[in-house]
């Protein structure tokens, strides 16, 4: 079976190999030879190239000379030559082959009439104008002699003039907007060229719902993203590297991790329930994470319902239209290879305290002010100048060593450890091989591609590691005239390998807990360090890192994510007359994502001979000894079947579809875990002797059909009207609510081509005004909303009855509504398209009004005595305003006499959402309320610091603030407000901060101080090549975003937060308040300020509210293709990418240590940033193409 | 040409204050002689008690706000006491270490620290050692 199954797999091998061996492979040519018959010339060239020559040996005039001289041409252009003018004409085959026949009678009749005309050998000059189409002339038009150095420019008449040319050279005109030209030399002296405009990208086709139209022709606001912004980037997938792509489209990371998710939004809040746009991929719904950005051909954000409306159902937030790369029929196969390698690092700063005094003062005083109390008892004078002794000491001094032995066996640490350097890396490599080949025959098109990822993660003493393999194939097969079959596949594969705990965040949450820069990870006898004896170092129990320094040292945590995804598509398409088209498709997608998790008690020592172990009863679950495997298994069938009218009437043109749209959901979840395994190192259930922990299965489908239509028409081109529907059915709502209708419409007026419009037409190239209206249902609801459902416990908790326990039982979930049904989401947009200069300048702009109705939220509260939570039903609406636009400038001119191309881009986005209908007539804060702003922080203003005791005991005397935001001046060594303290401002003038009855109108002194959705979405960008070199730029940013620290942000907060916080920015003192230092931007220093309800620093207000606003160079390239080996490459190019390579922001002016991004992002607390950090990349690269 | 150099000499010697008024020197830091063992030998014997002493030649800037001294050798960590031995300066500028009994042969560093406490925790270390020379066997 075995060698049955080797044979094969090496089968498949040789077969891949000897394919792509005989794919034809295009290359230049250079030859030479002077008077000499064409059998001979056929032979010399097949020496010098890849061609081979069949020809009958009976030809006529095969022993006629001929001459010839080329330098790195093209195959093509080589034969054009050697047989121009022959009696014979060629066709060149996919394999390289050359067949060679005799001229039919009439060219042969040409050919002679040719040869009987004088030749003149010698080199002669030509002149002439090149002009447009109207016969206008054109300025600066570069003309050049092909495979020379031969060129002009064209005067201010168009005039051109060259000298040493021959009858046959070829002459190539280039011209921006304008489409190259060849023209080759005859006889005459004088050569007046016209030059055609360039198909602009407004002939571009961009892909729409179920189809694709000219982008001249949408009507609706609809942003593409093309390949060259997606393509090689050092991004792990496609999701990354689409952020900041179009201003509409917000992308969040979950965290910066190699496997993290992410969260995508078109245009802001559609709803308070989800926001989450359609993604699709090749027609399937797909996670972005999971795609090849270099797979990518183009990406449409459909934004406005007009544009979405074919998707009904799961279209409210718009729709992320990812198109793939295809074959191209007729094209030789290309084979690419892009292959680069480097390495990330954190896009933040990493120097936190490592200094043993320094940290452990701090950390106590914060203490002492607290309580007055010291949390590290040990820790006093002579342990602080033991510590001071080794001040700088960076590593140990044998003199005054970093862990000194007790004389009952214990250690005192006196260390400058950096325990962030401890855990983390702060560089590690990445990897990341693409190959791809495509090409095609004239029927038959193929795309293949395969990548591998690799990339380490940030851990340090038991890394993580990240390895991703994806694989596509696309095949496009015309079998008759009228019917074409597409078949894509595609493959991925992850696996992410990483220490501890299963949850990540946990690690993150815990690990700087107790981590003194003083301490150290290990005891001098190589056990590690976890707790120390009582009364040692403290009267309380110190875990160092949550337990996570011993598990890391001991390194049998673990957790492995696997991810496998399957898409295998089919699509047939008819054609029975050019304007009808039946398309037919099904998909059928499936992942399978596995976690399997490891735990079991850690050894730890406190006194030297003694071993002791982290189990659960230190810290829950993390210490048990248990394994647990769960599974997840999606399924997804779609279904699309289709028809495309297309029939024109003069200048009246149709475009009309219709279809439906099926599909079928499954999701499977099952877990099992167990505890008390035989083994640490073996990782199996099997080998578990304990208890059961948890088996949980669950299983979730959902059907969703749709019939949709769109009609698309226009009259010459100018008037442009869409008007589409669909009626849709889910599964997610109860039997006599599931179906509705969605429809929608579009009109579009291109005044650029109307009469009048005429005369601007040289400077104002293109106008189009847009306007749509469309409504579309929002089904992103629970699975089962709509149903009672029934549980039972897991088997913990026990029941007793009759003193028997009875381990499970069921119960009833609360009431539900059993009339839900479908969001709506209603959005008016008008567009407005511009092109200058022959649309080198390109502007785009849209304003759009959303309103999103009967969103799925509580209902009308209900007495007490119901006994059970409201039920949810359809009764809130909200809406969302906004704009996008976009400026882009594309050019090109001669430059040392190379062309400079280069272009400049940037685009601007922003929306505000409130809630207009909202059940909460009392505008109770906490519940949204009509009037407000999604996003909105409520906080108290704050009037700097007091700067002495006496303005504070006034402040005191006269204000009571002690209840809401000074709770802790009623604890503590020194009672009351005191000089450095917050200065609340009395707002409403009521001797008293309070926060009122915490509704709006009764808010007591708090105010709306920020929003934390993020607004002015922007980006711009920049690309220039020349001569090889190619540079772009990619810039990134919000314009305004807010951030109030929870009291978990450990890493902002520092000891403000707890007195045992490790990662201490290097630096931090510099922003305390003291007497000396009465600018200082925090407080006196005093832990649990920002920890503890109702103290300063823990109720929101305007001073510690951040401004996490940013601006990113999202990617820097620089690229230099290489202009040698043309006969064997047609491209060799070296380059380097950097990501994320460097962000500004006002938040930095307080803190370095944490990316603005992740400030935001919710690790176990929500919004507590306290996540696996963000990263910049740096990979150097090659791009290999023959 | 003479009074361009002249000139030239004038604004040098006039920039020089600014480049003698480091930091260091706005902040007045104490300057301190050298450790004098006493009684003073070429050679010391385990189980000899000697008596570390330093004088404070300068007293150092109004700013300091705070000052910590003590004396420490450098096999203090293997006793069981382990505690530095903290002194003051007296009214002559001269702080003096307890009696130390030397317990280890061979070179033996005797260490004067001091930690100086400025403004906006901008804290100076002092750190100052003489080596002496001890014969014998460990105590």
């Amino acid at each position: 079976m075995k060698n049955n199954l080797t044979t094969k797999l090496k089968l498949a091998v040789v077969s891949t190999v000897l394919a792509i061996a005989a794919m034809p492979i295009s290359a230049n040519v250079t030859v030479s030879f002077s008077d000499v018959s064409y059998r001979k010339a056929m032979k010399e060239i097949q020496k010098v190239s890849n061609l081979h020559f069949f020809y009958n040996t009976s030809l006529k005039g095969l022993d006629n000379k001929v001459s010839l001289s080329v330098k790195n041409a093209s195959e093509k252009s080589m034969l054009d030559e050697l047989f121009a003018g022959s009696p014979f004409e060629y066709t060149l085959k996919s394999d390289n082959t050359v067949v060679v026949s005799q001229k039919s009678a009439e060219k042969e009749q040409e050919t002679t009439k040719e040869k009987n005309e004088p030749r003149n050998n010698g080199t002669k000059g030509i002149k002439g104008v090149v002009t447009d189409e109207n016969g206008e002339p054109l300025v600066g038009v570069t003309v050049k002699v092909k495979n020379s150095r031969n060129a002009v420019a064209t005067d201010l008449d168009g005039n051109y003039s060259l000298i040493n040319l021959k009858k046959g050279d070829v002459l190539e005109l280039s011209y921006v907007g304008y489409a190259p030209k060849t023209v080759k030399i005859g006889d005459a002296d004088s050569y007046n060229i016209s030059m055609s405009e360039m198909a602009s990208d407004l002939d571009d086709v961009v892909v729409v719902g179920y189809g694709s139209q000219k982008k001249v022709n949408l009507t609706g606001a609809v942003s593409v993203v093309q390949a060259k912004d997606l393509n090689g980037r050092p991004t792990g997938n496609a999701a990354t590297a689409l952020q900041g792509a179009d201003p509409s489209l917000n992308l969040s990371m979950g965290s910066g991790g190699p496997d993290s998710g992410t969260t995508l939004n078109i245009r802001g809040a559609t709803s308070i329930n989800s926001s989450t746009p359609l993604v699709l991929v090749d027609g399937v719904e797909m996670d972005l994470t999971r795609v090849n950005a270099n797979d990518i051909e183009s990406v449409s954000i459909l934004k406005d319902a007009s544009a979405a409306a074919v998707y009904g159902a799961k279209a409210s937030a718009g729709v992320v239209l990812v198109t793939t790369k295809s074959g191209q029929n007729e094209q030789r196969a290309r084979v690419s290879f892009d292959l680069k390698a480097g390495w990330k690092q954190s896009t933040t700063s990493t120097e936190y305290m490592s200094s043993g005094f320094w940290q452990m003062y701090v950390n106590e005083q914060s203490m002492l002010a607290n309580s007055g109390k010291r949390f590290l008892t040990e820790y006093q004078e002579n342990e602080y100048a033991q510590l001071w002794m080794r001040l700088d000491d960076k590593v140990e001094n044998p003199e005054r060593p970093w862990a000194v032995p007790t004389p009952d066996k214990h250690w005192m640490f006196y260390a400058n450890y950096d325990w962030y350097d401890h855990y983390f890396k702060k560089s590690r490599p990445m990897q990341d091989y693409n190959v791809s080949i495509r090409g095609g025959s004239k029927k038959v098109s193929y795309y293949v591609s395969g990548r591998a990822y690799l990339e380490d993660g940030i851990f340090n003493i038991q890394n993580d590691k990240f390895k991703s393999y994806s694989f596509r194939a696309k095949l496009n097969a015309d079998l008759t005239s009228w019917l074409r079959y597409r078949a894509n596949v595609s493959y991925f594969n992850s696996h992410y390998d990483h220490p501890g705990y299963y949850d990540l965040d946990n690690f993150f949450y815990l690990a700087q807990l107790h981590t003194y820069a003083a301490f150290l990870p290990t005891n001098p006898d190589g056990t590690s360090v976890f707790q120390f004896a009582p009364g040692l170092v403290s009267t309380g129990s110190v875990n160092v890192g949550g337990g996570y320094n011993a598990m890391m040292n001991h390194g049998k945590h673990k957790t492995v994510d696997r991810k496998n995804e399957v898409l295998v598509k089919n699509t047939i398409e008819i054609q029975p007359f050019k304007w009808w088209k039946i398309i037919g498709e099904y998909a059928y997608l499936f992942l399978n994502t596995t976690r399997e998790n490891r735990t079991m008690p850690v050894p730890f020592s406190r006194t030297e001979g003694v071993i002791e172990y982290v189990d659960r009863d230190y810290n829950d679950a993390k210490f048990s000894d248990k394994f647990y495997r769960n599974m997840t298994n999606t399924s997804r069938q779609t279904i699309n079947a289709y028809m495309e009218f297309t029939p024109n009437f003069g200048s009246h043109n149709f475009k009309a579809t219709v279809g439906f749209n099926g599909d079928i959901y499954r999701y499977l979840y099952f877990k099992a875990g167990r505890e008390d395994l035989l083994s640490e190192d073996v990782n199996s259930l099997t080998i578990a002797t304990g208890n059961p922990t948890e088996i949980t299965d669950k299983i979730n489908n959902s059907v969703t059909y749709g019939y949709f239509g769109r009609i698309n028409y226009d009259y010459e081109g100018k008037y442009l009207v869409e008007v589409s529907g669909r009626y849709d059915g889910t599964s997610r709502f109860a039997k006599h609510h599931r179906w509705g209708f969605f429809p929608s419409a579009s009109v579009g007026w291109r005044f650029s081509e109307e009469k009048f419009f005429e005369p601007l037409q040289p400077i104002w190239s293109n106008g189009k005004l847009r306007a749509s209206y469309g409504m579309l249902g929002n089904q992103q609801v629970g699975f089962y909303d709509y149903i009672l459902e029934m549980s039972t416990n897991n088997g913990n908790n026990k029941v007793t009855f009759d003193g028997v326990d009875k381990i499970y039982y069921a119960k009833v979930s609360d009431p539900v509504a059993d009339d839900l049904t479908w969001e709506k989401v209603i959005t008016y947009d008008i567009g407005l398209d511009l092109g200058f200069f022959n649309n080198r300048l390109g502007f785009s702009g849209d304003l759009y009004i959303r309103d999103t109705k009967d969103m799925l939220t509580s209902g009308a509260q209900l007495p007490n005595v119901y006994g059970a939570k409201v039920p949810k039903s359809n009764c809130a609406d909200l809406r969302t305003k906004g704009f996008e636009i976009s400026v882009n400038w594309n050019d090109s001119f001669t430059l040392l006499g190379s062309p400079f191309t280069y272009s400049v881009g940037a685009g601007l986005g922003d929306q505000i959402t409130k809630i207009t209908k909202f059940d909460n007539p009392e505008k109770i804060l906490g519940k949204h309320y009509v009037g407000e702003t999604l996003g909105e922080i409520w906080g108290y203003r704050v009037d700097g610091l007091f700067q002495t005791e006496e303005e504070a005991k006034a402040y005191q005397d006269q204000i009571e603030s002690a209840t809401y935001v000074h709770n802790g001046m009623n604890s503590g060594p020194d009672k009351g407000l005191h000089a450095g303290d917050v200065k609340f401002i009395d707002l409403n003038g009521d001797n008293a901060i309070t926060p009122g009855n915490s509704k709006v109108g009764d808010s007591g002194d708090r105010v709306i101080i920020g929003n934390k959705r993020p607004r002015y979405n922007y980006n711009f960008r920049g690309s220039l090549q020349w001569k090889g070199i190619d540079i772009s730029a990619f810039f990134q940013g919000v314009g305004r975003c807010h951030w109030y620290p929870m009291n978990e942000s450990r890493t902002f907060w520092g000891p403000y937060c707890r007195p045992y916080m490790a990662f201490v920015p290097e630096g931090f003192l510099d922003q305390v308040w003291t007497e000396d230092n009465p600018d200082g931007y925090f407080p006196r220093l005093r832990t649990y300020e920002a920890y503890s309800s109702k103290r300063s620093l823990n109720v929101a207000n305007d001073r510690y509210l951040q401004n996490v606003s940013y601006l990113r160079l999202k990617n820097l390239t620089v690229g230099y293709t290489l202009p040698v080996w043309k006969n064997i490459f047609s491209e060799l190019r070296v380059y380097f990418s950097a990501e994320n390579l460097a962000y500004w922001s006002p938040f930095k002016k307080h803190t370095k240590h944490i990316d603005p991004e992740t400030a935001t992002k919710s690790g176990v607390k929500t919004g507590d940033g306290n996540v696996y950090g963000f990263s910049k990349s740096f990979t150097f690269g090659v791009n290999v193409t023959f | 040409m003479l009074k361009t150099t002249a000139k030239l000499l004038l604004a040098f010697i006039a920039f020089l204050p600014l480049w003698s008024c480091s930091d260091e020197d706005d902040r007045g830091i104490p300057v301190y002689g050298e450790i004098e063992v006493t009684p003073a030998k070429d050679v010391y014997e385990v189980g000899d008690v000697v008596t570390c002493t330093i004088r404070m030649t300068h007293p150092g800037g109004p700013t300091l706000k705070a000052s910590t001294y003590w004396w420490y050798t450098s096999w203090w960590f293997k006793t069981t006491e382990q505690e530095v031995d903290f002194q003051e300066f007296n009214e002559d500028n001269v702080c003096v270490s307890s009696p130390i009994t030397l317990t280890e042969p061979g070179d033996v560093k005797l260490y004067f620290f001091g930690r100086l406490e400025y403004p906006n925790w901008d804290w100076e270390k002092i750190e100052i050692a003489k080596t002496i020379k001890v014969k014998g066997a460990a105590l």
